[in-house]
């Protein structure tokens, strides 16, 4: 027995290691460096001084970089919630529509995902028009001109405008990762709780969402990572304006970096996220916690 | 079938290699740009093509958008692959100047008594000096102004505004016509601010000390005096374009798409862009005015030209050299002129009256200059005031803080 | 029994007309995207929403033959393909080795490749590009290639290990007991069975390296296999948009894409539900 458990150690060790290479070149060598730049100064030119905790502290008296951290968690989160319980609802709603069906709206739906970024900011930008956005023209002809508004201008509502964007452009992807974990439950395992009684809602609170659960919570994962990486539709739609009201973390990062020349302030804002982003994915992760469901 | 569509895959990669590194031969330079698709297009690639008939080198041009453009200029320099020659603007290039980015081009236009140097309209070349040394060439003039629509000027009696308080009544003749008075499209808005900050150091008489640093922003009048101004202007939600306290947020399109629709009387864009204008509005007689200004007979615009530089580490700077002298040339300036109506750097190039005026009234040396952060914080600054996210307090103190670090550095 | 079919049918009415309004707003921006690709450039702004007046297909000759779409959409076919392909193979090989094989610190890997996920990619940028630049590696295929694989790695693993963990051991066991060696196993036995996770790595893979663009901008200066995303920089003018050649050239790269990815997905979605009605 140890013996066979020895060879496979050995195939396992062997099948590691592309990964293990790949990573250690291109992901950990960089963002430790990364990690070693937010303790120090550096111009993108010349040597790199270190400076102890400075970063961090400019970072606590940093107004611009506390309220880009609002923003970020306001957009990340929210956006990625939202995208994740819609993406579910769809997902859910398509199982029980035919084969053709389904395969049209998932693909509609999916569309978003694939297009280029720079096309989505520009065309929400004259969706969000105040005076020939479509959107206030349906609110007018709804009778309801009173909410026709400038989107992404106003205080309140620009960061809400752009985390609108974010969802529509992500909401594929928990879909359509939720759906094909879905369709892989045997079609017996409902066909046994109906005759049991079950009504639909039971069976999607005591089937389908605990056999999806491990998708799901890796969908919230990856929708955090990107709601809370968003700069190019940002930069796109607003460049961080008017003012502040939507500035993120990364815009404010790569100005900071580019612009300003700081790479090691710089550096100090992406480990400060990265460290936030991982709290609120462990608060996640463990409000969606529960055994794992073998399938048999 | 997986394995052999990948190993298929390498081998397609492999053989695009080679087949690249063997394909390369005399010198190839990369230009950047930010001058793509539109008419602008063909005047600039017949430049290069010209160039590289004469020179038998090759030029690869690439247009980046602006969002980009400084971010892969500068890491192109970093990791020691830059382009051989950067668009940027002249006044602007103390942004490379300060950690030695840029080629130092005094040789080359002091060589033969100084013949290149002395082709160009002096005021231009001497945007891109930093401590006299040269580090950019003029290319076009560049500098924010107004343009308008003449005929809703005059349908509501108009008179083209150059002051606060003429933008300010102008905006009272046009309320309740659904029409907006102005529009700034995004990232462009700040060109008041700066112009008249400057305007303000200059009727206070203490310009030298405002662009030097030496004027506080809290205890001087010169920045108060006009953020309480110009808070009047930008709050006033019946000026602008959006209905929104200096509503700014616009892309270009949208702008040009509301001008062209007779929903916005006015709008801020640069001078160099006139020909895009005339040929998207269809108005060959688009009216230009100046920015809000402090006083009538004060007018000072930020801003200056369109130019390219070298980056210090460029593996062919001769060849370089010899690409911008392209365009430098009268050739290339003179087919702007005419095809595009853009004014040209040189000296003895036919100059309409506005842009005259421009060049009359360009003054590079701006106090955003004196660190980018500060900088940053000026072109956001009056925004902030008319959203009401802070008032002038706040804004003043936090300019002044950022005065002190630039400074104290 | 006719009752019962009423009230089956009743019952997807609600979830239908849900995902119908959905589809109306997701669908609008890539009608509008075709719509505008016909008009011209000065309709495009007099009549931004309107359908077009006089259509006109020379937005698609400048797409195609000046803006030459076609090289970059090559380029950009070579470098995602390969990628993803090479994300799919190494990840499920990791992923096996980390469910399956009794990997000593396991647990521990996980956890590092989840951490690196998080640390923003735009800082990594320059010194990376350092990097590279001193080892000569510009303007390659390789350029691109090996950084994507490597950076999409930890998702991809994440998604496929979460996937084997619930694979019943049963399977592997019978297969080691025909005397099949472990990678003829992942190859016959895991790989089949893992459709579902290879599935949404293969998507999700596809449309991230789909639309990259400040690594390939970055290290692509001047020449290489430039990519899709920067050939739409063709399009941007100083802060303007050449929209009707752009919508052209957006146009021609998604409907392929589209047709790709419904073909791809009804493949996916047989496979799927033939393992579970085996499983």
């Amino acid at each position: 027995m140890r013996g066979i458990e020895s060879v496979q150690r050995r195939a396992g060790v062997v099948f590691l290691l592309p990964l293990v290479v790949l990573m250690l070149v291109f992901v950990v060598v960089p963002e430790l460096g990364t990690i070693l730049l937010s303790f120090s100064e550096w111009k993108g030119i010349g040597a790199v001084k270190g400076n102890g905790l400075k970063n961090f502290l400019q970072l606590t008296r940093d107004k611009i970089f506390l309220q880009a951290l609002l923003n970020t968690v306001r957009v990340g989160g929210v956006s990625a919630l939202v995208s994740l319980v819609v993406g579910l609802v769809v997902a859910i709603s398509l199982q029980s529509l035919g084969a053709l069906e389904s395969v049209l709206y998932r693909t509609v739906i999916f569309i978003p995902v694939i297009l280029p970024l720079t096309i989505v900011g520009l065309l929400f930008a004259f969706v969000f028009n105040l005076e020939t956005g479509i959107l206030n023209q349906l609110l007018r002809v709804l009778g309801l001109g009173s909410a026709a508004r400038a989107w992404l201008s106003e205080p309140k509502v620009a960061i809400w405008s752009i985390t609108f964007v974010e969802i529509w452009k992500n909401t594929g992807l928990p879909m359509l990762m939720i759906y094909a974990s879905l369709i892989t439950i045997p079609t017996s395992i409902y066909e046994a709780a109906h005759i049991d009684g079950a009504s639909r809602l039971q069976m999607i609170r005591r089937i389908s969402l605990p056999l999806t659960r491990p998708v799901i919570r890796m969908s919230l994962i990856y929708l955090f990572i990107l709601g809370f990486r968003t700069y190019d539709l940002i930069y796109i739609m607003t460049k961080g304006g008017p003012g502040r009201l939507t500035t993120t973390v990364p815009v404010w990062m790569v100005e900071t970096a580019y612009n300003f020349n700081n790479f090691g302030y710089a550096a100090s804002m992406g480990v400060t996220l990265a460290v936030v982003i991982l709290a609120l994915v462990g608060v996640g992760g463990f409000a969606l916690r529960g055994e794992s469901y073998e399938m048999s | 079938m997986k394995r052999h569509l990948l190993i298929g895959c390498v081998v397609l990669v492999l053989a695009t290699v080679c087949a690249g590194a063997l394909a390369a031969q005399g010198v190839a330079l990369t230009a950047v740009t930010q001058f793509g698709f539109k008419s602008w297009d063909q005047v600039w690639s017949d430049t290069m093509r010209a160039w590289e008939k004469k020179t038998g080198n090759t030029v690869k041009e690439e247009s980046v958008d602006w969002n980009n453009h400084e971010m892969l200029v500068k890491t192109g320099i970093v990791n020691g692959n830059p382009y051989d020659i950067a668009f940027f603007w002249p006044e602007r290039m103390v942004e490379f100047t300060r950690e030695n980015m840029a080629l130092d081009l005094t040789p080359y236009m002091e060589a033969n008594n100084g013949a290149w140097k002395k082709m160009f309209n002096q005021k231009l070349l001497n945007l891109g000096a930093v401590n006299g040394h040269y580090y950019s060439v003029p290319i076009h003039i560049s500098g924010s102004i107004m343009y308008y629509n003449k005929a809703i000027f005059k349908k509501y009696g108009i008179t083209p505004p150059v002051t606060i308080d003429d933008y300010i009544a102008a905006a009272k003749k046009l309320k309740g016509t659904g029409i907006a008075l102005m529009g700034a499209k995004n990232g462009v808005y700040f060109h008041i601010t700066r112009s008249d900050l400057s305007q303000s150091a200059k009727m206070a008489g203490v310009f030298d000390d405002w662009v030097a640093g030496k004027v506080s922003f809290t205890t001087s009048p010169v920045a108060r005096n006009f953020y309480v101004k110009a808070a009047q202007l930008f709050k006033d939600p019946e000026a602008w374009y959006g209905g929104v306290p200096g509503c700014f947020n616009l892309t270009a399109d949208e702008l040009t798409s509301a001008y062209i629709k007779g929903k916005v009387a006015m709008f801020l864009d640069n001078i160099v862009l006139r020909g895009f204008y005339t040929a998207d509005t269809k108005d060959n007689d688009l009216g230009i005015t100046f920015m809000p200004a402090l006083a009538p007979d004060n007018i000072s615009i930020d801003g200056g030209a369109n130019g390219f530089f070298i980056p210090y580490n460029t593996k062919h700077p001769e060849q370089a050299v010899s690409l911008i002298k392209q365009f430098g040339g009268m050739d290339y300036q003179m087919r702007c002129w005419k095809e595009l109506g853009i004014v040209g750097a040189l000296d003895g190039l036919p100059v309409t009256k506005e842009a005259a005026a421009v060049i009359k009234y360009i003054d590079p040396r701006d106090i955003a200059t004196l660190s980018p952060e500060l900088g940053s914080e000026i072109d956001r600054s009056i925004m902030n005031i008319a959203l009401g996210t802070s008032t002038v307090d706040q804004e003043l103190d936090y300019l002044e803080q950022l005065r002190l670090q630039a400074i104290n550095k | 029994m006719r009752c019962r079919d009423l009230r089956a049918k009743l019952g997807k009415l609600p979830p239908r007309v849900m995902i119908v309004l959905i589809i109306l707003i997701v669908i609008y921006p890539i009608f509008f995207v075709i719509q505008t690709s016909f008009k011209t450039d000065e309709e495009i702004l007099s009549n931004f929403w309107g359908l077009p007046q006089a259509p006109t297909l020379t937005n698609y000759a400048d797409a195609w033959v000046k803006a030459s779409i076609g090289t970059y959409f090559m380029n950009s076919s070579i470098v995602v393909v390969t990628s993803t392909v090479a994300i799919v193979y190494v990840a499920i090989l990791a992923a096996y080795a980390l469910a399956r094989l009794k990997v000593r610190h396991a647990n521990l890997i996980i956890g590092v490749l989840l951490f690196t996920m998080f640390l923003p990619g735009e800082m990594n940028v320059l010194p990376m590009s350092i990097m590279f630049s001193k080892a000569s590696l510009m303007r390659r295929y390789i350029t691109l290639i090996l950084p994507y694989v490597a950076w999409q790695l930890p998702l991809s693993t994440f998604i496929c290990y979460n996937y084997l963990l619930t694979l019943p051991v049963d399977l592997i066991e019978a297969a080691r007991i025909d005397g099949r060696r472990e990678i003829g196993i992942l190859n016959r036995v895991i790989i089949p069975l893992a459709s579902p996770p290879i599935a949404c790595v293969t998507i999700v893979m596809f449309c991230i390296l789909w639309g990259e663009y400040l690594w390939a901008a970055i290290t692509m200066q001047g020449g290489g296999p430039r990519t899709l995303p920067l050939g739409l920089q063709k399009f941007s003018a100083y802060q303007r948009i050449a929209w009707g050649p752009y919508t052209a050239a957006v146009a021609l790269v998604i409907v392929p894409l589209i047709a790709l990815f419904v073909a791809m997905q009804n493949k996916f979605v047989q496979g799927l539900t033939s393992g579970a009605v085996k499983g």
